[in-house]
């Protein structure tokens, strides 16, 4: 007696009976058909000979029936149990859908998971990427945009999607050709759909689910295509590190700027030396030394200036920084040359009567310069300005570009990804035109 | 507290647990016994309900917003996409509410009266916005059910192949209502969405292979 137990009566009644999986055959073309459904669906439609039938009638009368242009088989079979996302299921439907859109068709499959607790999930496959989803409890608020759960979802588009192929078991009368308005909205890695049929609204969230995850969830010795393209709700590459990166960069920047900072700080930028010349090419005697000079402190840079009184025309120097106890000099040349005048598009210039040479790490020591001019032939005075301990930036603009490098290839690389994700949808992010 | 009667067409214990039920259907002769003041009326056998995959069953327990309920009754729908399933609830503090299940869909509900006008059912639109003491709710689903069977004991009377036109609403975030046209002036149940982890059941039924 099952009143001892139980706290209510349970009566010997066959509805009471737990429901089993059952075998049968098609009544149209006698393949073998498995009911998994456990009495919680409605049509069963035959692989075989496209009869959809009523599961809920005992004779399996034929609902409708379709054509398929060809036998489709699903990439996950029917009858296949896995655990998805914390949920055991059981593949027992297949449906494939298509939108048209600007009159290109899209399709694409769609996999119907039962729980006899739980209920049914979906799982939808697009070349190649998997979205697992799950009917909604809640009605997200909104119209372009919608937010749940503290997502905000965008817009991503709106089509008519129509049944184009049924295969094993749906929980409602399915039928090829039965259409709903759809509109989805994007938060990758979530898509919340809203579908629409004449006398029911359905809200449901999808979860973008790697190849991969399927793949070892139904136990599938096929190996699943990778995917292609973007997807709705992909999530774009380094999204999850993408925060810390930028943070990490603006971290070191900021740390090179304090750097930066410090060395101007700390810079003693001394004028070490001046000197006046003057070069006439006709006075023969062209390689000269200047007076010796202390450059003090400890070994740092030495920037020479030089500036000369030119007008259209060019000044070289061969210029070297020798040190007096060793003799050892740094040679390097300079070339000086300004140009300027009018013409029919305004004043013009080029160069500059001015330069600058940095020697990168000089020892401290007392030091002279030899200096062997040249040029076209007209005197020139000019003069020479040693300093040391010069705070640069060029070091710092190289870091930053550097430093900058990897944000901007990242900030890049998503930018063409949500460029890519958004031309799918009604609005995207560039307009091209449509001349194709 | 409860009361238990024998049946008085088999002699089989029938309980009446829940004050607010007004009928118990004998689970044995499956006779309808209506409850009057002191003597019950047994108005004829109820129908057989239809086999289904539910995984509830009278007796099953579980708890929602912290209170404790068992299952002590069912209606049973046919609506045009499948079965539908009112559990009849008894919760501890005595409230009586329902559990509505179907296809691994939840909700617990109470019967609520507003002072707004209800809707016509003919009036009634997808995707319309119906306020209801001081909610807003858009239609989700109208659909026109049939009453199958009974079960268990329950707060009206209920008769096989009877029209039930309904239609679910649903409020900001879980919040739903049903508005059951079989009666007039219609019925109002307001609650709740629920996910099957939630409700803790216990005491459900053994299914094939799961």
């Amino acid at each position: 007696m099952a009143g001892e137990t139980s706290p209510g009566p349970v009566a010997p009644a066959s509805s009471h009976e737990a429901p089993k999986v059952r075998a049968l055959a098609c009544p149209h073309c006698g393949g073998p058909l498995t009911v998994r459904g456990l009495l919680q669906t409605e049509t069963i439609a035959c692989g075989g000979c496209g009869s959809v039938l009523d599961l809920s009638d005992d004779s399996l009368r034929v609902l409708s029936t379709f054509r398929a242009r060809a036998r489709i088989a699903p990439s996950i079979p029917l009858g296949s149990r896995g655990k998805l996302l914390g949920d055991t299921l059981e593949v027992i439907g297949f449906l494939r859908r298509k939108v048209n859109v600007e009159g290109i068709d899209y399709e694409w499959s769609e996999y119907l998971l039962f729980n006899p607790y739980k209920g049914f999930r979906w799982l939808s496959e697009y070349n190649g990427h998997w979205t697992f989803i799950r009917t909604l409890l809640e009605r997200p608020d909104g119209l372009y945009v919608v937010s749940y759960q503290g997502r905000t979802f965008k817009h991503f588009q709106r089509a008519k999607a129509e049944v184009t192929y049924v295969l094993g078991e749906f929980f409602w009368r399915v039928k090829v050709g039965e259409t709903a308005l759809v509109d989805d909205y994007v938060s990758p890695p979530y898509l919340l759909s809203r579908e629409q049929s004449e006398n029911e609204i359905v809200w449901s969230l999808g979860q973008y689910v790697l190849p991969e995850v399927v793949q070892s969830a139904f136990r599938l010795e096929v190996r699943l295509p990778a995917p292609i393209g973007v997807y709705s709700c992909q999530p774009a590459p380094y999204t999850a590190s993408a925060r810390l990166i930028y943070r990490l960069f603006a971290g070191f920047l900021a740390g090179a700027l304090f750097l930066q900072i410090l060395m101007l700080f700390l810079a003693k930028n001394q004028r070490v030396f001046r000197g006046d010349f003057q070069y006439s090419p006709s006075s023969g005697e062209k390689s000269f030394v200047t007076d010796v000079f202390e450059v003090p402190g400890h070994t740092s840079n030495v920037v020479v200036r030089t500036h000369a009184n030119l007008s259209n025309s060019w000044l070289y120097l061969n210029l070297a920084l020798i040190d007096e106890s060793s003799g050892h000099g740094y040679d390097f040349g300079r070339e000086i040359s300004y140009y300027f005048g009018r013409d029919s598009d305004g004043s013009w210039s080029e160069g500059s009567p001015e330069d600058e040479a940095t020697l990168p790490a000089i020892p401290a020591g007392r030091y002279y310069l030899r200096v062997e001019p040249e040029n076209a032939g007209d005197p020139v005075s000019y003069s020479i300005v040693v300093y040391r301990d010069v705070p640069r930036w060029k070091f710092f603009v190289l870091a930053a570009l550097a430093l900058l490098s990897v944000p901007g290839y990242l900030f890049w690389r998503q930018r063409y990804f949500e460029i890519q994700r958004w031309a799918e949808s009604d609005h995207p992010l560039v307009t091209v035109s449509s001349d194709d | 507290m409860g009361l238990e009667v024998n049946c008085p067409s088999c002699g089989a214990k029938v309980a009446f647990r829940s004050t607010g039920s007004v009928v118990a259907i004998c689970a044995y002769c499956k006779s309808t016994l209506v409850r009057h003041d002191l003597d019950l009326e047994n108005v004829g056998r109820m129908a057989d309900l239809k086999a289904d995959g539910s995984p509830l069953q009278l007796g099953s327990t579980g708890e929602y917003a912290g209170v404790h309920f068992a299952v002590v009754g069912r209606i049973q729908y046919r609506f045009d996409a499948g079965l539908w399933n009112e559990w009849h609830l008894l919760f501890d503090d005595m409230r009586d509410g329902w559990l509505g299940e179907a296809r691994g869909n939840y909700a617990v509900s109470f019967r609520t009266a507003v002072n707004d006008a209800l809707p016509a059912f003919g009036a009634l639109k997808v995707g319309e916005p119906v306020v209801l003491g001081g909610h807003g709710y858009e239609v989700m689903d109208i659909e026109r059910a049939r009453c199958i069977a009974g079960e268990g004991e329950l707060p009206f009377r209920v008769e096989a192949g009877y029209d039930a036109p309904v239609a679910d609403l649903q409020g900001a975030g879980r919040r739903f209502a049903t508005l059951d046209y079989s009666e007039t002036p219609p019925l109002l149940f307001v609650g709740q969405y629920v996910e099957f982890d939630a409700l803790g059941l216990t005491g459900l039924r053994a299914l094939d292979g799961w």
